[in-house]
């Protein structure tokens, strides 16, 4: 019965969010340059031609009605259409949207897999040698742009020693397991920056646990360290992980648009990136959209979790 | 056995700070963005050649004494187009984090000193912008107004601004009902100019001080990938990342090439980043000395 009231109040909160997310995206359109008809059809087009995508806009209705067509058409599934292809905004996301999403993936498992336990060990050795060796280079490695860090693991993984495809595989449908392999150099260019950020959050939680008094009664009673380390001051610092987490799922899929671009994997980001360049605003409207409704969802997540985690937020 | 603690204390404690190198990687961020700030001041007189001056006898060069960077592939001096890059990359940087504060600080304090409906209100509108990815939007709205460096780094100040909101916003509220602010009220202090930039500014602005920092950081690489992506600097302008981009395009011949901008902007990031946690650490009551 908690859990059903837990979301249903997570999910009640992140609506409005939710709208005014989508107000953005709608006015984001409303900047671009001059008319929009104009910029679509170029500046040579006919002026029946130029009616003929207003009205195909909506762009004569008043702003608020054309908002409203765009979210209700939205919420069915209709981004509408690409302005170059005429193809469906949503089906060109949907075909893009597996690859960024597994990326992502991949990649908050490997930030995870080495930002906790160095973490955790920085915290257990705080002011040490190794302590500052671990947040030097974990400032160190935030500092790497991640597509610089995927250029760099190119030449040593790929042209170097030959262990991993470099850019250009093959797409997910067509040959999985090989795509799947061209997706370990980019989720670990994506992975190391974001386990940077793991070991710093995590190394400050964990000092502030460690030093705690339930601690030192688990001291006293001569638990062995180990357990009370991994178990429970790392339990006790499970709600700012979950922060994390729900933070680094933002950035590693804005991060991931850029990398996408590096290795030339068919995900949104090269979508968003022709689209760019093409003007295609139709397309880079739903990228963005989706994008926002992806992180919501996660932090949505993240919020029900930390209601569950912790019975002191009601 | 008191004794013995407070010996062993004393000799695990400040004897440890005093020898360890803990204090190194300070000192060289602070050198590395001094050298970052004399090369931006000093573009026009280190710079051996015109950044833009193309030379189609010597392309995609290795490096030589002429050319210690090698040269791209229109011939372009690599050494002068990370010089005047780094003057670029810098104001780029510069300009987003100056208009996050611009729009961050105001707002913050709003939020945080007016509270009710202000609060209400621009909490939600930074929820909202913070439900995107920060890149992705940058991306949106820089593909929309049409690709340039200055409306990238606008865009990248306004996805910024959020984090100072909320800074700004916890701090204030932190400070408003403490006993200075009430001494103040109690001498008829009230409104913008008489309570909150002489009274509650200066005491909430330390954070955003070390934030700026952090966020000089985030501008940069912003910049570097907006830029290899084409929407940020323009052809022929060179900056961190339009350099980079070009050679990752000509990677195969000539990979070396894109060490150079990556080294650039990932120290430069590191400095500013181990500053801002440096002044961090020296604000914080509840460390003494040091």
């Amino acid at each position: 019965m908690r859990v059903l009231r837990v979301v249903g109040t997570s999910l009640l909160t992140a609506v409005p969010t939710l709208i005014l997310a989508t107000f953005i995206v709608f006015f984001m359109q409303r900047l671009i340059p001059g008319d929009p008809a104009v910029a679509l059809a170029g500046e040579y087009a006919t002026p029946e031609r130029l009616a003929e995508i207003r009205a195909d806009l909506g762009l004569d209705q008043p702003m608020l009605v054309q908002y409203w067509d765009w979210i209700r058409n939205a919420f069915t599934g209709n981004l509408g259409a690409s302005f170059l292809s005429g193809q469906p905004v949503t089906e060109q996301i949907l075909s893009r949207l597996p690859l960024t999403l597994l990326l992502t993936l991949f990649a908050l498992i490997v930030a995870v897999v080495i930002g906790l336990p160095t973490g955790v060990w920085a915290a257990q050795n705080a002011e040490s040698r190794l302590d500052r060796f671990l947040t030097t280079s974990a400032t160190l490695g935030l500092a790497m742009p991640n597509f610089w860090l995927g250029m760099m693991l190119i030449i040593v993984f790929s042209m170097g020693l030959g262990l991993f495809p470099g850019p250009g595989g093959p797409s997910l449908q067509d040959d999985p397991a090989e795509a799947l392999r061209g997706l370990v150099l980019p989720a670990m260019a994506l992975g190391l920056v974001g386990g940077a950020e793991i070991c710093r959050q995590v190394r400050s939680a964990m000092i502030e646990n460690l030093g705690a008094d339930y601690v030192r009664t688990h001291r006293a009673k001569a638990l062995p360290e180990s357990r009370i380390v991994w178990l429970h001051a790392l339990k006790n610092s499970s709600l700012p992980f979950a922060t994390i987490i729900g933070l680094q799922v933002s950035r590693l899929i804005g991060s991931a648009v850029v990398v996408e671009a590096v290795f030339g994997l068919p995900g949104l980001g090269s979508l968003v990136v022709d689209a760019t360049n093409q003007r295609d605003y139709a397309v880079i409207q739903g990228v963005v959209l989706v994008a926002a409704v992806v992180v919501l969802f996660t932090n949505t997540l993240v919020d029900i979790s930390y209601r569950l985690l912790d019975p002191r937020i009601s | 056995m008191t004794a013995i603690i407070v010996a062993a204390d004393s000799f695990v404690g400040p004897s440890r700070e005093r020898f360890s190198s803990g204090r190194a990687p300070v000192v060289a961020s602070y050198v590395i963005l001094a050298i970052v700030l004399a090369v931006v001041v000093s573009a026009d007189l280190i710079a051996p050649y015109d950044p833009n001056k193309q030379d189609l006898d010597a392309i995609l060069l290795g490096p030589s004494a002429a050319h210690p960077f090698g040269t791209d592939d229109l011939g372009r001096d690599l050494v002068s187009r990370m010089i005047y890059g780094t003057r670029v990359s810098v104001l780029a940087a510069g300009q987003a984090v100056a208009i996050a504060v611009l729009i961050g600080v105001p707002l913050g304090l709003a939020a945080g000193y007016v509270g009710k409906a202000a609060d209400l209100v621009i909490m939600r509108v930074v929820d909202a912008v913070m439900s995107f990815p920060a890149i992705v939007l940058a991306i949106g709205i820089t593909a929309t107004l049409g690709p340039d460096i200055t409306t990238a780094m606008t865009a990248v100040g306004v996805v910024m601004a959020p984090t100072i909101i909320r800074l700004m916003r916890a701090q204030t509220m932190s400070v408003k009902g403490a006993t200075f602010v009430e001494a103040a009220r109690s001498f008829g202090a009230r409104g913008v100019r008489r309570l909150i930039l002489p009274h509650i500014l200066p005491n909430v602005i330390q954070p955003v001080l070390v934030q700026i920092a952090i966020l000089m950081g985030f501008a940069l690489i912003a910049e570097a990938s907006l830029s290899f992506l084409q929407l940020g600097v323009q052809p022929p302008t060179a900056s961190w990342g339009s350099v980079l981009s070009r050679a990752y395009t000509f990677f195969d011949q000539t990979p070396m090439q894109i060490f150079i901008p990556g080294i650039a902007i990932a120290l430069t990031v590191f400095a500013l980043n181990i500053i801002g946690d440096d002044v961090q650490r020296r604000l914080d009551p509840k460390r003494k000395g040091r």
